[in-house]
This record gives C-alpha cells, structure tokens and sequence, in this order.
C-alpha cells in the first residue's frame, strides 16, 4: 500500500469535477493507492517515468497526474484534469 | 516551498527519468537534440524553447470560463500550445506514430490524442501548467517533502462523499 497525498492544487480541481464523475474519482485514489505504477506514464517515450497518469470517466475525460515515490510508499496527486464537453 | 526553475529542455525528451525513482532528469540530454532522447528509443527532439504570446497570458482575471477544449485531432492540440509544449507533444506523436507504424494498431494514437486534448485545455486555462506540474514533481523526487498545503487521500475523500451526500448520490461505501 502506498500513502497518498494530495497537492493543493489537486484537492482544490475536486471542486471543479461534477458530483456524477467524484465515485470513479474516488476509485482512481482506491488504485493508486495499490498498484501506482498500473497507470501509464506521464510520456509514452519514457515508461519507467515515476510521473504518471490514470484515465477516469466517460472516454477518458478525466486524467489524474501523479508521482510515484517508491523509497517513501507514497503516491502524489499532482493535478486532476478534467475536459467540460457538453 | 521555494521557486523552482525548470528548464522545460529537461522534459522535451521524456523529463524527470527513471531512472526516473532517482529524480533526476536523464543525463545528457538537451533541448536541441537527441539522438537518444525517449528512453533511448532514437527519436530526434528538436525543441525552441521560447514561449510564444499565449491566448489567456494577457487575461490578468484569470482562466476564461468561456475557454473550451480543442477537438481530438493534433493541429487543434497542438494550437493551443506553447513552442515549448508543442516540442513535447510532437516528440511524443512521433513516438506513437512509429509504434503505431509497427504494431498496426492505432488504440496508442487515441489515447495520446485523448490525453494531449487534456494537457491542451489545461494550458489554455492555466499557461505554463504543464512545466509546473512536472517541475512540483522533480522537486517532490528530490526532497521527499510534499508542498505545503497538501492533504491525505482520507480527507479528499471524505469531501468526496461529502459532495456525493450533497448532490443526493450513493456514497463509495469508503467514506
């Protein structure tokens, strides 16, 4: 199990992100918290990139950003991406 | 936590590497070319780093509510991106392109047009966040301290239900 940590920046986009789409958000922290390095890396170039991402919501509307510390067992949420499509 | 500067060179060709658990940028790289940028894979990176004047830079109210995302197609993306960022997001088209090229599978292009339509609103939104967010994490790799102001998994989620009780949905069952 990793500890995750949220960076303001990230706690303050939850704010930003529709009531429907927070359960599937709550699900990606329930992942990264587990297996961080299941996401894909933040560059398709460099997949051993401690900076990843984790798609969530319909078509991937959603992205978290986040880094993997191994030597600490923490994950930080760096930003939640989130595309208003209507 | 104090200003970092980071030269966007460092993530032209892949950033803050892995090597990338020792959080520090690949050695050897630059912003004007690679021959053995991305992980070593040959792709040749050739990066102006000089920021172009950017649509929501002159707005001193701040992202413009009205700002939509670009359409999933790679001119539109990479219009709303600064030189710098188009270097990133053209290095890694090429990438993707040529895996595509030997794989015959196009699923990696849709996924890479999905996630730059991201990056793309959030610089439209909030220029020079792409550089930020990477430079957070080499100062993250490199310190171990998150910045102030960060907050734990439980209590994110805790608004989380909290929301979810407000707008009258069923909770996660975690709260």
């Amino acid at each position: 199990m990793y500890r995750v940590v949220v960076h303001p920046e990230a706690a303050d986009q939850l704010a930003e992100l529709p009531a429907s789409t927070l359960a599937d958000y709550a699900r990606v922290l329930d992942a990264i918290e587990v297996v961080p390095w299941n996401g894909p890396p933040h560059h398709e170039g460099n997949p051993d990139w401690a900076v990843r991402r984790w798609p969530f919501g319909p078509g991937g509307a959603g992205q978290v950003l986040y880094l993997v510390l191994d030597r600490d067992r923490e994950v930080h949420v760096l930003r939640v991406l989130w595309l208003e499509i209507g | 936590m104090p200003h970092l500067e980071v030269s966007s060179a460092a993530y032209l060709v892949g950033g803050v590497g892995e090597s990338a658990r020792d959080g520090l940028p690949f050695p050897g790289q630059h912003a004007q070319s690679s021959q053995t940028g991305l992980g070593g894979i040959g792709a040749i990176v050739t990066g102006v780093v000089s920021p172009i004047p950017h649509p929501a830079e002159s707005d001193p109210a701040g992202p413009d509510p009205a700002v939509r995302a670009p359409e999933v197609d790679p001119v539109a993306i990479r219009g709303c991106l600064t030189l710098d960022v188009v270097a990133v997001f053209d290095a890694e088209w090429e990438f993707v392109l040529e895996a595509a090229k030997q794989s015959k599978d196009l699923a990696g292009v849709g996924e890479l047009l999905a996630k730059w339509r991201a990056f793309a609103y959030q610089e439209l939104r909030e220029p020079g966040a792409y550089f930020r967010v990477l430079a957070t994490a080499a100062e993250v790799q490199r310190t171990g301290r998150a910045p102030a102001g960060s907050v734990s998994g439980a209590q994110i989620r805790a608004r989380i239900e909290a929301r979810l009780a407000e707008a009258g949905l069923p909770g996660t069952g975690r709260g």
